[in-house]
């Protein structure tokens, strides 16, 4: 999940929007430190729009937390958010040209043909 | 010295759509355990490879070199090289304790502006032999054709490089005496990288080098 908060699509189109046909959950240890230094990273308005996207039954508040920090059951909910669903099968639209990019175990794939390469 | 990550998955008929790891991917894990206190002290946060292959590079450091948590992306055109990297990973036990994420793609075309100024180790045994063109289709030829004098992937590797490292990155590099240290040197100064060699072997058929970037 965390990849589709990095990608682009063509020329500008983030985020991408995400069509899951088979998603996986993977259980990945819990560090609080790696969490805390990874949110800063991370476009929260994407992050959310990817959890509606998927139908995730994960409550993101509408805006992050101040005290991020302290706030545990936020950062739990956001490694599991990140971290573990897995989007094995399914796609990567971008927003801007509707250019569908596959994503297949777990692997999406951004090759552009070079007719698109601006 | 570090063992070699397992890579006992892999078959030769792997090997025959990947390249399989030879003197110069271990020059590159030899060179960067020259370096383990400097990228130790680093605590790379975020990690990238281009063009990761069977993934050995990219599993070698997440075993040793990062001892907390750590991000990682693998980036490859060729989508079994993809999942072959992310056999690699699991296959050495690494996946519940890093994230790692793969993409098939030309470069960090799709990466670049999220990850611009945010990497802190990047790591790319490139394609470096000269032939006529880099420009090939079949995916084994991929592997190793630079084009011109070698460097024509390199060219756009390090010129990504510099916009990717974070202030105080590392970025290792593989490259062949025919690339030209000078040259590198020049292409890294024009974007404001640093150049430095740190390891250099013979083998049977290339002379090798590793060079460390770091932004000035």
């Amino acid at each position: 999940m965390l990849t589709s908060n990095i990608l682009k699509g063509v020329t500008r189109g983030f985020p991408l929007k995400i069509k899951a046909d088979k998603v996986e959950n993977v259980s990945v240890d819990y560090n609080r430190d790696f969490i805390t230094r990874i949110i800063p990273r991370i476009e929260y308005d994407a992050l959310r729009a990817a959890v509606n996207d998927l139908g995730l039954n994960e409550s993101l508040p509408e805006t992050m937390p101040e005290a991020v920090q302290q706030d545990d059951e936020f950062l739990k909910t956001m490694h599991k958010v990140l971290l573990e669903y897995e989007i094995e099968e399914g796609e990567l639209i971008c927003p801007e040209t509707g250019r569908k990019f596959p994503i297949s175990k777990g692997i999406p794939n951004m090759l552009l043909q070079e007719t698109e390469v601006s | 010295m570090f063992p070699t990550p397992d890579l006992s998955h892999f078959t030769r008929n792997d090997y025959s759509q990947i390249y399989e790891p030879d003197a110069d991917s271990f020059l590159l894990l030899d060179a960067l355990e020259l370096k383990l206190n400097e990228i130790l002290e680093l605590k790379p946060l975020i990690v990238l490879e281009f063009g990761s292959g069977s993934g050995i590079a990219t599993t070698f450091v997440a075993k040793n070199f990062c001892l907390t948590p750590s991000l990682f992306f693998a980036i490859d055109i060729n989508p079994y090289a993809c999942y072959s990297t992310k056999r690699t990973f699991e296959q050495n036990n690494l996946h519940h304790k890093h994230c790692l994420n793969i993409v098939q793609c030309n470069l960090t075309d799709p990466l670049i502006e999220r990850l611009s100024s945010k990497v802190d180790l990047i790591l790319f045994n490139p394609p470096y032999v000269p032939t006529e063109t880099s420009d090939v289709k079949e995916v084994i030829e991929r592997t190793y054709a630079g084009g011109k004098q070698g460097i024509e992937v390199i060219e756009k590797a390090i010129e990504q490089a510099s916009r990717l490292l974070s202030s105080k990155g590392l970025f290792y590099m593989v490259a062949l005496e025919e690339n030209n240290f000078d040259t590198l040197k020049e292409l890294a100064n024009q974007v404001g990288l640093n150049t430095d060699i740190i390891l250099k072997r013979r083998t049977l058929i290339e002379r090798l080098f590793v060079v460390e970037f770091q932004r000035k």
